[in-house]
């Protein structure tokens, strides 16, 4: 029999410290990935604000990064981590690859739905006379704003999955929880209890980027 | 009158994309060499087939291409080499409407409307009265509140429309603009063109494949091919005596009357006098036609054609029937050879026979 009583406190601290990673990195990554996105974007050839090397710099990062296994990346970043963060254990220490990692990738999913995007729109934002810096505001990120929506929905995702493999090295969470007391205590019913806390949290996210996006859709 | 859009040998170059290692991938010139005058207060026809470089030359006139070559004055003003910022101002005086409409499907009618209002600095409390105006003289004033995606082409467009007009420019620029509405829509759209020329007397600049657009409302017709201008005149002598070949085409789609081949040949089965297609114009108009014939003694009936109206004067094409002597006939169609094109239609042999052989070869193959 486990022993809920006490384990309990512990499920509700680690649910606590997931909640706080993945609140602190989905708002830092959430913040950079759009500004790396819209650069990437509007530094396309022929976009906006053309620019061959800045649009291949940030490419070039972009996907040096994305493609590093994400247990692997932290442990790589891991003196980048100890100078910035003061140390490489913790929940606070796990927040930075996490940040960096997903940063990369929301840049590249907010990219990918720009450029998918209606280029007669941008062109009669021109013709009007706005100025190009204003149209990526006004005009760029609200015309594409319900697949944005979705974007960062299944990027909210992949970060609670994130914080979960933070929690092997140290970070804290609902992943190390699983894994201290249910992986290496052979109690698979913790397991089974964690991943169905998983599941709603994920689900609760994805059924509100739905509705979301959707009431944007319906105009 | 005088010119509110000149340009002066403008030239547009566009890279070659992709095959990077081919030596010969020289640039496209989507504009060659155009020396253009446009007349303030008219409204103009730029034709061309797809890819003849119209859209291109159209957006060098608001600045959102540059010439690599030559110059755009708009105005007066020199804008080809002004800076961003500066182009901004003369953009905001030039409307534009498009094929697609491109409205900001993220607004409402009202907010398309209000954006440009908006971006030019327009008080708050000046823009509500300024777009309800607008959307009273498009005829759309009950979708205020709609999404463009709940509205029909032509509602679309209108609000494409206001949206141009909202910070009332000397010129409006039509891109293809009815290309993508229904024939009824398309006249709506024209008569409204039509109207913002003659109320606001403002400078209409229409780009169209379509010859019966230009038919409808265009005082000058610019023809463009490859790049290049090759005709250009007011509507009128253009459609009654298009000299390039190109015209010839555009020109036939829009004006009808002469017969084919082979109705040639079902005519003149029906009809056993001898057959002649006139063209009609204002030079040579039906009544001075009858007068002519019968001063000849010739008898005549239409028996095919079609005429119609372009800038208010009659044009197009009418094949008669004619009986009398053969003197007589040619007497009459000699005359009437001074003034306007004559054509003796001859039936060719059947070609319903010359036809069956092909067909019943393609049947085996397959």
């Amino acid at each position: 029999m486990t022993d809920w009583t006490t384990l309990l406190p512990v499920l509700g601290e680690s649910f606590q410290q997931t909640i706080y990673m993945v609140v602190i990195t989905v708002l830092l990554s959430g913040l950079a990935g759009l500004v790396l996105g819209v650069t990437l974007y509007a530094t396309r050839p022929g976009n906006l604000f053309a620019n061959k090397a800045v649009f291949s710099a940030l490419n070039f990062l972009v996907n040096i990064i994305r493609p590093i296994p994400f247990i692997i990346f932290i442990t790589a970043i891991a003196p980048l981590t100890l100078i910035i963060m003061g140390t490489t254990i913790g929940t606070t220490a796990a927040i930075l690859p996490m940040a960096l990692m997903a940063g990369v990738v929301i840049g590249r999913v907010v990219e990918q739905n720009l450029v998918a995007s209606d280029p007669g729109v941008v062109e009669a934002a021109r013709a009007i006379g706005d100025s190009r810096l204003h149209i990526l505001w006004a005009v760029v990120i609200p015309e594409s704003l319900a697949p944005l929506i979705l974007g960062y929905t299944f990027m909210i995702i992949a970060i609670v999955d994130m914080s979960a493999m933070a929690g092997y090295i140290g970070g804290g969470g609902l992943g190390n929880f699983a894994i201290m007391y249910g992986y290496q205590q052979f109690n698979w019913e913790v397991t089974l209890v964690t991943v169905l806390i998983i599941i709603v949290m994920v689900q609760a996210a994805q059924l509100l980027g739905n509705f979301l996006a959707q009431r944007i859709l319906r105009r | 009158m005088s010119a509110i859009v000149s340009l002066r040998g403008v030239s547009k170059l566009f890279p070659v994309q992709g095959s990077k290692r081919s030596h010969r991938a020289e640039p496209v010139r989507a504009v060659d060499s155009v020396t253009l005058d446009i007349e303030e207060g008219t409204v103009v026809g730029i034709v061309g087939y797809s890819g003849a470089g119209k859209s291109t030359l159209v957006r060098l006139l608001n600045g959102l291409e540059r010439p690599t070559e030559g110059q755009v004055f708009v105005k007066g003003q020199e804008i080809s080499s002004l800076p961003e910022s500066r182009l901004r101002t003369v953009r905001s005086g030039i409307g534009m409407i498009f094929q697609q409409f491109n409205l900001l499907k993220s607004r409402t009618v009202y907010g398309n409307v209000a954006y440009p209002l908006k971006v030019a600095g327009w008080p708050k409390d000046k823009i509500k009265p300024r777009v309800d105006e607008l959307l009273e003289f498009v005829g759309i004033a009950d979708k205020a509140g709609s999404y463009p995606r709940r509205l029909s082409g032509g509602q679309q467009q209108r609000v494409g429309i206001a949206r141009a007009l909202a910070n009332a420019p000397d010129i409006l620029l039509a891109d293809e603009a009815t290309s993508a509405l229904d024939p009824e829509t398309t006249r709506d759209v024209l008569r409204l063109l039509r109207r913002i020329n003659k109320e606001l007397g403002t400078t209409v600049v229409v780009i169209t494949h379509e010859m019966h657009v230009v038919r409808e409302i265009c005082d000058t017709v610019v023809m463009m091919e490859s790049g290049r201008v090759v005709e250009s005149g007011p509507t009128y002598s253009v459609f009654a005596d298009p000299q390039s070949s190109s015209t010839q085409r555009f020109v036939a789609t829009a004006v009808h009357g002469t017969p084919e081949p082979d109705t040639v040949s079902r005519l003149s089965a029906a009809h056993p006098g001898l057959l002649v297609s006139l063209g009609i114009s204002e030079a040579a108009p039906t009544p001075l036609v009858a007068a002519t014939f019968e001063r000849h003694g010739v008898g005549s009936s239409v028996v095919f054609g079609g005429v119609t109206e372009i800038q208010n004067k009659i044009l197009g094409t009418l094949t008669y029937e004619l009986t009398g002597s053969g003197a007589s006939i040619d007497a009459a169609l000699a005359e009437l050879g001074e003034v306007t094109a004559v054509e003796r239609q001859l039936p060719t042999a059947a070609p319903a026979e010359s036809l069956a052989p092909h067909l019943a070869s393609v049947g085996k193959e397959a």
